[in-house]
């Protein structure tokens, strides 16, 4: 017995010390699992840090520091901002600023989707086969075929339509794109970046504040408060604007208001956003229904008497009369004898009328109805009252869903508390009658004195155009000495341009950092539109849906890989370095420009360095650069952000009262909109997004189709570390359970989504963020040949491309993409 | 056949007694071999082979651990209680008891290795011990336990040939071997029992629940195999040996079971949210309810009336049947334990927990743990519990652990084996 | 900063104000990045939450982000970021078997890669599921190593390094190899809310200390006794109607 324990033992150790080895040749594996060792891979080079500017389709330009180790960005991070501006004024504190999209650029950038070398189709278009070719032989193939095809069919058959892709000076949405377009006298597409669905609130806003057919104008403009300005602000209304979401740098300033100052905010939205859960009070309103709740606040201001008697007598059309038979203004010659062309007010303080210039004047009445010669003539504003007589509060619920006593304290508030700001965001604009909702809010604005004052205004990001244009000389950039200015035909006219030629034919097209054939509204009619354009030429770095129709592809550069300069609202400069070599076979777009144009024999306009052009449109160094600019120095420039010159500083627009309309007032009373039946912001019911539209009752669903903070437009969207946040990058439809629960749709189920355009398919996330009634599902997700975030199809097969013909009036702003006034009925899909 | 011992050639008779015993072992070392290709393929992987992942970071190795623990305290528990107690029915079980608890603790303690995300630096836990954790103190009375059983066995194997010589020393090994198997599954249950971030685990509870589950499953374990014994080696168990047997399986289910449900009551009446979350899963209707019908009827319900009711008491192979039954009900229990308790976490918002492994078609997070075991922990699992069948049958063999005390006919010969009955 | 002495030792401390967190992620991007995380690992993640709801009393509205609770139009959102919540009375510095989770004197807890045997009992032991264990194979961003990249030790123990080993845990550090050198963690610097703050809560002028003894600042489940080192700012009770 004693004997077997013992054998037994020895076995035992044997079995043992046979284990022991065994795990030692194991330990090999161990070294594979990752023993600690110094790799190479791990950053040892030397670092270098950069500063430039984020130039992505966003508003927030926020500035970053740029890591870059042995030649590859290692890490991006937010830049301070310079103190002073180019004057050497004290500029007011800005925070540096990032959000999760320009952090993940390093991943955008070394993308396995970067598209590395040019291609040319071989396949049908739209079929995905391609055939890599050489720069050389993709840029003599373009221009050749630019060359032929304006010969066959006019110049301005080619189309060159670079977008928002890049806000950037040289490369972007106001670029060398269209000084080619300029040069190789081509037809261009809209260089403010907001012809799609982004003009109509600007359209509006000319209306009243600036007058189109004055040359000086320029065929309009649009500009706003100064985003840090609005810390001086008492309460701020957040007008269809998820600003925490979708302008998010910008929401820490609302934030510093409300925590440093008690600043009251507001936010009006059909949805419960992430704003309005930040706000201390949300409006709940009917989509589409803004002007029937300006127009009942504005009742309670004329009841109450809280409209801004003095402000309006000074810088506004309100005491004015208008002739009541044709609604015109009255013309002092028409009444007062040997007066001159002038507006015609009622002087309380002799009760005479006379002519608004007329030095005597000392109190025009701002209310009434006046004798005026033998006329009974209201006066602008009460006009403006009558209007809204009939927007009582229940009125208003009515019309807006928004709670009776809501619209009474929203007029209360508004009447007392000064300076009120309100910040519009472009979701206002997405509506036929965009133009329509800006006008109301200038109007109510304007009769409570919040227009160019600290704190004030209706602003739409910061800055516009001011700091985007301003200080460049884009014009002479565009087109350049013994060239004539690009012929423009905006987004919205493409379709008949191709279909009809209509004002024009077009038949080629080349779409610089514009995803155009995804983005556009009426999608599937732009892709019918796009089959017949015989050549489509495409810059981008990832393979979009527009790149999918392309008959040449170029891969273009990050905004790493070449020199250029930010402009943006927050009225900083920034310049943007080279800061890595562009990958793979990757070239700038004015590389490509340039080689395009040399082989159509018009190599001279871009002999020009990037920064020969910087220094040129900015004309540093020259008497008559801006004002803005004036003094600037290329070091200066190119060592920190540095802040324009404004006055004033906050920037506020109008601060001098001093307008540029006809009347040199602001006039919420709008002679020009008369045909148009829109003198005044009486509410108008959206096109279609209505219940009083008969397709109602087909499809009883308005489909929004707003910003999500995981991309930013079509880019960023197929970045795995931002879709593994993001729903794993899959689209969904969010829809109440109200109106889920009826259609036997549960969360997660595939629901397809419908109109007589066209249908998509997602999964629904039901979530009580959604008014009942109305729908949303997040746009700028992919639907091309490789990559779908959209079970089927994309939100924009559901949207339209039907034009307001009062937008006309502003050359800049002619039409729009109403892309929320649209109707859709949900079901499930089964599959 | 010839029944004399001489007639026969001993070794053609044990080829061909043994066959069959080599097909049992050749299955077994085909487990163990597929055990330990699994690890090889697990080490090469990484954790990522098996189904556990951030949300639900311990599966297969921990709760089979601890059931192993169980098993062994339990085996350990019964063959000390039995001479400490005086239990005469039950000594003829203490080598087969000590034995089994041996194999047990060293399957048990391999168990962790695979479970380990770096195994190779497990000297760590000896150079740069934490003298707060749990698994400190359970790596220490495991160590010190399995010491225990082998010397134990050794002692018990002695005092089967010269019982009066070390009849005294076996006494001190019970009363020194029952505190420490309490011990042992003691101090196992309080890895989980102290953990504050988790409430289902975290019941004083713990600790006698997981002892009372250990003395029905090691006797259940001890039990089965004395069966296996009784049929394949011939040996008999007497009636009160059966009688006694029983009685410890149903009070300690009984016992079980009443902790339990009155863990089950605690939870309910109190209501608050963050224990019922895993409570819910469990209860009928929740996504692991299979588990609580295994517990409570094929572990529970069943064995109890295989053991109570006489007509099915009566019946050949109630009892075994009744054993593995438990043994199964246990088994469930510990995976409830250590599955459930991670699967709502405390910090519970969406979109949840990160997983740890990337996966396109997947979520990145899951707000509820998921988990279940692929084959490669199955594998390892199975390649473990050959290696305990194999260390049974092999000690079996060569111990002769079910040897009568009296009568030193102390060798079955081969012989006997094969004659009749 | 007033010099300090040479053996002074900060007690580092975060506060989050979740009155102005917008749930953006900025924070665990930016963490991801400095970092060089893998794909499916988050030191850092924003959860939706219900305003100051620190415990699952309500259920959540749905399993999807950014989903609120309530009946529109009355509802309520409020997002709550957690990573390591550095206690000072870690559950998992206690359950580590081999004391590679080891606890600074400045009140960082930090993890030894090069002693984790990976038993994730500490992942057990956490309450804030804000540990993560390596295992296996990894994908990290395209490109190469981003972040720090460098591996950094503090005494003999190795708290960060690039590229993690299969099988060892791992959790946010404070960013230790930042702080170390007087910078602040990288969420703190990527928040574009400003909603983190980072110092030492010895400090009596630091704005941690204001806000901690004075401004509110909370623990999550204070009721488990950890006692973090990080705090959160409530979300303001909104009443409208007021001004």
């Amino acid at each position: 017995m004693a004997k077997f324990s013992r054998r037994s033992f020895l076995g035992g150790s044997a079995a043992v010390a046979g284990g022991l080895v065994v795990a030692d040749h194991l330990r090999f594996f161990a070294q594979s699992t990752g023993e600690l060792t110094s790799s190479d891979e791990f950053l040892t080079g030397k670092e270098v840090v950069y500063r430039t500017g984020h130039s992505n389709n966003c508003d927030g330009a926020c500035g970053h520091l740029v890591h870059v180790t042995d030649g590859r960005v290692t890490m991006i991070g937010p830049a301070e901002w310079g103190t002073t501006t180019i004057a050497g004024e004290q500029a007011p504190t800005f925070h540096p600023r990032i959000c999760l999209r320009g952090l993940s650029q390093i991943s955008n950038t070394y993308s396995p989707d970067r598209i590395k070398y040019p291609y040319k189709r071989v396949g049908e278009r739209g079929s995905g086969k391609w055939q890599r070719i050489t720069w050389d032989e993709a840029t003599s193939l373009i221009a050749t075929k630019f060359t032929e095809i304006q010969e066959k069919y006019g110049k301005t058959a080619v189309w060159v339509a670079p977008y928002t892709g890049s806000l950037a000076l040289i490369e972007g949405v106001i670029g060398a794109g269209f000084r080619f377009a300029s040069v190789i006298g081509a037809s261009a597409g809209d260089s403010e970046g907001d012809n799609e669905g982004d003009s109509a609130t600007p359209a509006g806003w000319n209306y009243v504040l600036v007058d189109p057919t004055n040359p000086a104008n320029a065929g309009g403009f649009f500009t706003g408060h100064e985003s840090v300005d609005f810390m001086s602000a008492k309460t701020i209304v957040f007008w269809a604007n998820n600003v925490a979401e979708t302008s998010l740098p910008d929401w820490r300033i609302m934030c510093d208001a409300r925590d440093e100052n008690g600043t009251r905010l507001i936010s009006v939205d059909p949805r419960f956003t992430v704003t309005a859960a930040q706000s201390d009070e949300f409006v709940p309103i009917r989509p589409g229904a803004d002007t029937a709740l300006i127009d009942g606040i504005m009742h309670q201001i004329f009841a109450n008497g809280t409209y801004d008697t003095d402000y309006i007598r000074a810088n506004t059309v309100g005491p004015y009369l208008i002739n009541p038979t044709n609604g015109k203004w009255l013309l002092a010659n028409e009444v007062i004898a040997g007066a001159k062309d002038d507006y015609v007010v009622f002087d309380e303080s002799d009760n005479k009328v006379k002519a608004a210039s007329d030095p005597s004047v000392k109190t025009p009445a701002v209310m009434g109805t006046h004798k005026a010669g033998n006329f009974q003539a209201r006066t602008a504003l009460q006009a403006l009252a009558d209007m809204t007589a009939k927007y009582t509060p229940e009125y208003t619920e009515k019309l807006t869903d928004v709670p009776a006593s809501q619209v009474v304290s929203l007029g209360q508030v508004w009447g007392a508390s000064k300076p009120l700001a309100v910040r519009v965001g472009f979701g206002l604009s997405h509506w036929y009658h965009g133009d329509l909702h800006m006008q109301a809010l200038l109007t109510l604005q304007a009769i409570t004195g919040n227009i160019g004052v600290h704190g004030g205004g209706v602003t739409t990001f910061a800055g516009g155009m001011a700091a985007t244009f301003a200080p460049f000389d884009l014009f002479d950039f565009w087109a350049p000495k013994g060239t004539k200015i690009y012929t423009l035909l905006e987004p919205m006219n493409f379709c008949d341009a191709v279909e009809k030629d209509d004002p024009f034919p077009v038949r080629a097209a080349w779409f610089p950092i514009d995803n155009f054939a995804q983005q556009m509204s009426d999608r599937n009619r732009i892709r019918a539109a796009m089959e017949k354009l015989e050549f489509v030429v495409v810059s981008d770095y990832s393979l979009t849906a527009t790149a999918d129709l392309a008959d040449v592809i170029l891969p273009a550069c990050t905004y790493f890989e070449k020199t250029d300069l930010l402009s943006s609202n927050n009225f900083y400069l920034q310049y943007m370095p080279k800061i890595i070599d562009p990958l793979f076979e990757s070239k700038s777009d004015l590389d490509a420009i340039r080689m395009i144009a040399e082989k159509m024999g018009y190599g001279e306009y871009f002999t020009e360095t990037p920064e020969e052009f910087l220094k040129q449109i900015m004309r540093i160094g020259q008497p008559d650069a801006d004002p803005s600019v004036q003094g600037l120095t290329w070091e200066r420039l190119t060592t920190e952000a540095v802040r324009l010159n404004t006055d004033p500083m906050p920037y506020v627009p109008f601060f001098n009262q001093q307008y540029p309309t006809k009347s040199g007032k602001i006039e919420f009373y709008v002679e020009m909109l008369l045909p148009f039946d829109q003198e005044l912001c009486d509410h108008k019911e959206p096109i279609e997004a209505s219940p009083t539209n008969p397709l109602y009752s087909k499809y009883p669903l308005v489909f929004l189709s707003t910003h999500t903070k995981f991309r930013t437009h079509s880019q960023f969207v197929n970045l795995p570390w931002l879709k593994e946040i993001n729903n794993g990058g899959d689209g969904f439809l969010e829809i109440n359970p109200r109106d889920a629960s009826p259609r036997g749709i549960a969360d997660g189920d595939v629901v397809r989504i419908f109109n007589d355009r066209g249908e998509m398919k997602v999964r629904a996330r039901l979530t009580e963020s959604m008014k009942p009634g109305v729908v949303n599902c997040y746009q700028g997700g992919w639907d091309t040949i490789r990559v779908k975030h959209y079970i089927e199809g994309h939100p924009n097969n559901l949207t339209h491309q039907i034009a307001k013909p009062a937008q006309a009036l502003i050359p800049n702003f002619p039409s729009n993409a109403a892309y929320y006034d649209v109707l859709v009925q949900v079901e499930t899909s089964g599959a | 056949m010839a029944t004399t011992t001489a007639a026969l050639p001993a070794r053609a008779t044990r080829t061909r007694t043994f066959r069959p015993i080599w097909a049992w072992y050749a299955l077994l070392v085909a487990l163990m071999v597929w055990g330990l290709a699994a690890w090889i393929d697990e080490l090469h992987y990484g954790l990522a082979a098996t189904g556990m992942r951030d949300v639900v970071s311990w599966g297969m190795y921990i709760f089979t651990f601890a059931f192993f623990i169980g098993l062994s305290a339990g085996g350990l528990i019964m063959a000390s209680s039995a001479e400490v107690f005086g239990i005469k029915a039950l000594k003829p079980l203490s080598r087969l008891g000590v034995l089994s608890a041996a194999a047990c603790v060293a399957v048990a303690a391999l168990m962790i290795i695979p479970d380990l995300g770096q195994p190779f630096r497990v000297e760590n836990i000896f150079i740069h011990p934490n003298w707060t954790s749990p698994l400190i103190w359970d790596i220490l009375i495991i160590t010190i336990y399995f010491i225990f059983s082998v010397v134990d066995l050794y002692v018990l194997q002695r005092h089967a040939t010269e019982p009066s010589r070390w009849k005294s020393i076996v006494r001190v090994m019970a009363y020194v071997g029952l505190p420490t198997a309490i011990l042992l599954h003691s101090v196992t249950a309080w890895i989980f029992g102290l953990q504050i971030a988790r409430s289902w685990w975290n019941t004083s509870l713990m600790a006698p629940l997981f002892v009372v589950s250990a003395v029905l499953s090691g006797t259940a374990l001890v039990t089965l195999l004395a069966l296996c014994a009784e049929h394949f080696g011939k040996v008999e168990l007497a009636e009160d040996t059966r009688k006694w047997l029983r009685g410890f399986i149903v009070i300690s289910l009984f016992i079980d079971l009443f902790f339990v449900g009155a863990d089950y009551i605690t939870v309910l009446w109190g209501n608050v949210p963050a224990d019922r979350a895993a409570l819910n899963l469990v209860l009928p209707g929740g996504s692991w309810a299979q588990l609580f019908w295994i517990e409570w009827i094929v572990g529970g319900l069943i064995p109890l009336a295989l053991l109570l009711i006489p007509r099915l008491r009566k019946m050949p192979g109630s009892l075994g049947l009744a054993s593995i039954l438990v043994i199964v009900g246990v088994y469930a229990f510990r995976i409830e334990l250590v599955v459930l308790g991670f699967i709502n976490p405390l910090t519970q918002f969406p979109p949840g927990n990160a997983v740890g492994t990337y996966n396109p078609a997947t979520s990145s997070f899951q707000l509820v743990g998921r988990y279940h075991p692929t084959w490669i922990e199955i594998g390892i699992v199975l390649g473990l519990v050959g290696l305990f069948a194999a260390l049974v049958t092999f000690g079996y063999q060569k111990l002769h652990v079910m040897e009568p005390l009296e009568g030193r006919k102390h060798r079955k010969t081969v012989s006997t084996r094969t004659s009749g009955s | 900063m007033a010099a300090k002495k040479d053996d002074y030792v900060p007690h580092h401390v975060m506060v989050i104000d979740t009155n102005r967190c917008i749930g953006c992620w900025s924070c665990a991007i930016a963490c991801k990045q400095i970092n060089n995380e893998p794909l499916g690992y988050f030191w850092n993640r924003v959860l939706t939450t219900a305003p100051n709801q620190s415990s699952t009393a309500k259920a959540p509205a749905s399993d999807n982000l950014d989903v609120p609770w309530g009946t529109y139009p009355n509802c309520e959102l409020a997002y709550l970021p957690v990573a390591c919540q550095q206690c000072n009375d870690a559950p998992c510095v206690k359950v580590c078997p081999v004391q590679a989770t080891f606890r600074r004197d400045d009140g960082t807890v930090l993890i030894d890669y090069n002693r984790c045997i990976g038993c994730r009992y500490c992942m057990a032991a956490c309450p804030y599921g804000v540990r993560i264990f390596n295992w296996g194979d990894s994908q990290y961003a395209p490109g190469g190593v981003v972040g720090y990249g460098k591996e950094y030790w503090t005494g003999d123990r190795l708290v960060f390094t690039p590229e993690r080993p299969k099988g060892v845990v791992e959790k946010c550090t404070f960013c230790v190899e930042r702080i170390d050198v007087g910078e602040k963690p990288y969420c703190v610097v990527a928040c574009p809310m400003g909603a983190r703050i980072f110092g030492d809560l010895n400090d009596p002028d630091s704005e941690v200390n204001e806000l901690v003894n004075i401004g509110g600042g909370e623990q999550l489940h204070p009721e488990l006794g950890t006692d973090p080192n990080v705090y959160y700012l409530p979300v303001a009770k909104r009443v409208p109607g007021e001004s």
